[in-house]
């Protein structure tokens, strides 16, 4: 390989270690967006074999419960057609060869998550991050996070049970970003030993920061107890 | 590991005809080798059934000529000088590929099995460090004049080495997923592939870079660029350049690599139309579902005919192979849609068959009119 080669190449790696380098450092520059402490119920340990000594957390989330009264109406998704509108999505009046003829383009957006039981719950979502945390204030209760949303056609099930009702878009989260949160050292050194069991056999805390560019780190790892332990007790 | 397994002795001058032959382009050292040994045959032929009559000087001078040529081309590139040879090769390539991307597994599996080990910085430094290491071997080979295949094989490893360090610091800091690391992972590819003169980092690099321009395209449009496959249009315009850059491109010389960009520019744009003849809705076209779906398979079928006319008119014997396979596929494919269903199985078969009764036909009448036209 020439030298001029190599140097091109070479180049290559290194101005992309230093975007990646800059845009973590953007990140987390100055105060972060939002600082959140999750438990266990909210953020579990992400199972993985000896081929791989990382420990991940998994965010575990949600679409909101059913509000539903009658069993025939199948879960409704929060993000109605409005919504999707207001998230830039444009879509066709849905007639019966819709789903043939027309497929939206998911988008990114922010999508609010509430605590919700064990998991998080999603409530909204939006194009403006600020906008969102105004009307969700509540930092205790409601994380905002990115998200992608794919508009999908609902065909409400008639009072018998069959298709053929009204057809209307609605909106789907299908990934929350980052779904999955890497711990480094030396937070992850308290968590490594339930790596395997899921993280079901511990209780613990992690405080979690969101930078500039909504992407978080975690700046600290508090161990509780053993699950085990608490029954016995 | 150097030119002979394979390397030879320099020779002490180059001839006229090694001399205009880049000391890169070992595709054209090996074309000139085939064209003198077809030569040396049809003039033993001659030769012995009297057609030609040679005196020994004259022979002898040819011949003289004719080996001087081949042993200089034998020792300056990495050329198969017999057919054997040339099995060889093949094997040789098909365990470099398959080595190197066992090397890239060990090298991702072992990073992953201990990583959880080190500190970020640790992280940061030694997923940096290995594909920097990995170029510096590949200036070693280069310098040792190492033979092809290991080259190639050190090539894969640095490519997946240079994946695994963007692919694991977007994981370590959370990183947004984007498209972006496809365009360091394509140029990269790139300058790997013109560094070594090697088809499988071009190959590599020209179908990520565009798969990049078609996600970059479609974040463009507000779309998130993960599902750039529901709208493989974005494909066409990368995949249509590609295979155009030999005919635009400004240094006419070296054509070593011309059937590759051809190859993977025409690859993607089937590709792409492949998707959109089954799923019109995939399409950026507000056009209406059963014209737009027609459009679509029209498009693909008049695309892979044109893919086989050129490859006749200009004897690329790539282009013919990639269209032909293309254009029976979605015949097929078009026959199973069709008529698979209400059809009787053994009436489908028979159409089948029929259908490749009717290509021979037409791929021998394609031949003939090659044959004319030479």
């Amino acid at each position: 390989m020439k030298p001029r080669y190599l140097i091109a190449a070479a180049l290559i790696v290194v101005l992309s270690n230093l975007a990646a380098w800059l845009g973590v450092s953007y990140n987390r520059s100055g105060e972060s967006l939002e600082t959140v402490i999750l438990t266990e119920k909210e953020l579990e340990i992400a199972p993985s074999d000896q081929d791989d000594s990382s420990v991940t957390l998994r965010l575990n989330w949600r679409t909101r419960p059913t509000n539903s009264t009658t069993a025939t109406v199948p879960e409704r998704s929060v993000i109605d057609r409005t919504k999707l509108q207001q998230l830039g999505f444009e879509l066709p009046e849905p007639t019966e060869d819709t789903q043939e003829r027309f497929r939206p383009i998911p988008r990114l957006v922010f999508v609010v998550l509430e605590r919700f039981q064990a998991s998080f719950s999603i409530v909204d979502a939006g194009q403006n991050f600020e906008d969102l945390r105004s009307r969700y204030a509540d930092r205790g209760k409601f994380l905002i996070v990115q998200g992608v949303v794919r508009p999908v056609l609902r065909n409400e099930k008639g009072t018998d049970g069959t298709p053929g009702g009204k057809l209307d878009w609605e909106g789907f989260v299908v990934q929350v970003i980052p779904f999955m949160i890497h711990v480094p050292r030396p937070y992850s050194e308290s968590l490594a030993p339930f790596k395997s069991k899921n993280g079901s056999a511990v209780h613990y805390r992690v405080t979690l920061c969101f930078g500039k560019s909504m992407e978080p780190w975690v700046t600290a790892v508090e161990v509780l107890g053993r699950k085990d332990e608490t029954l016995t007790r | 590991m150097s030119r002979n397994d394979t390397k030879a002795a320099e020779p002490s001058a180059i001839t006229p005809a090694v001399a205009g032959i880049a000391v890169e382009d070992r595709k054209a050292a090996q074309a000139r080798l085939e064209r003198i040994q077809a030569f040396q045959l049809q003039l033993r032929e001659l030769l012995q059934t009297g057609v030609l009559d040679l005196s020994e000087d004259q022979r002898s001078r040819v011949d003289n000529y004719l080996e001087t040529v081949r042993a200089d081309l034998a020792a300056r590139f990495d050329v198969d000088i017999s057919e054997t040879e040339k099995r060889f090769s093949l094997g040789m390539r098909i365990a470099s590929t398959l080595g190197g991307l066992a090397f890239c597994l060990a090298l991702v599996l072992f990073f992953y099995r201990f990583w959880g080990q080190l500190y970020t910085g640790t992280q940061v430094i030694l997923l940096a460090a290995a594909p920097l290491l990995g170029l510096a071997l590949l200036g070693i080979l280069g310098k040792c004049r190492a033979a092809r295949y290991y080259v190639s094989l050190a090539a894969i490893v640095v490519l997946g080495s240079f994946i695994l360090n963007l692919t694991a610091i977007g994981f370590t800091f959370n990183i947004t997923p984007t498209p972006n690391a496809m365009l360091a992972w394509g140029a990269f590819a790139l300058v790997v592939a013109y560094g070594c003169r090697l088809d499988l980092p071009l190959a590599a690099g020209l179908a990520v870079l565009t798969v990049f321009f078609s996600a970059t395209s479609l974040s463009w449009t507000g779309g998130y660029w993960e599902s750039l496959m529901e709208r493989p249009e974005g494909l066409l315009p990368g995949g249509l350049l590609a295979a155009a850059i030999p005919a635009i491109r400004r240094n006419p010389g070296n054509m070593e690599f011309d059937p590759i960009y051809r190859l993977v520019g025409m690859s993607m744009v089937l590709f792409a139309l492949t998707i959109l003849m089954h799923r019109s809705a995939f399409s950026y076209l507000p056009l209406p579902h059963p014209a737009l779906s027609i459009f679509y398979q029209l498009v693909a079928f008049l695309t892979a005919a044109a893919v086989i006319g050129w490859g006749v008119s200009q004897a690329r014997q790539e282009l013919f192979h990639l269209g032909s396979a293309a254009f029976v596929l979605f015949l097929f494919d078009r026959f199973f849609i069709w008529w698979w269903d209400w059809m009787p199985r053994y009436l489908f078969f028979l159409v089948i068959g029929l259908a490749a009764l009717s290509l021979l036909f037409l791929f021998r009448r394609l031949r003939m009119l090659g044959r004319r036209s030479v």
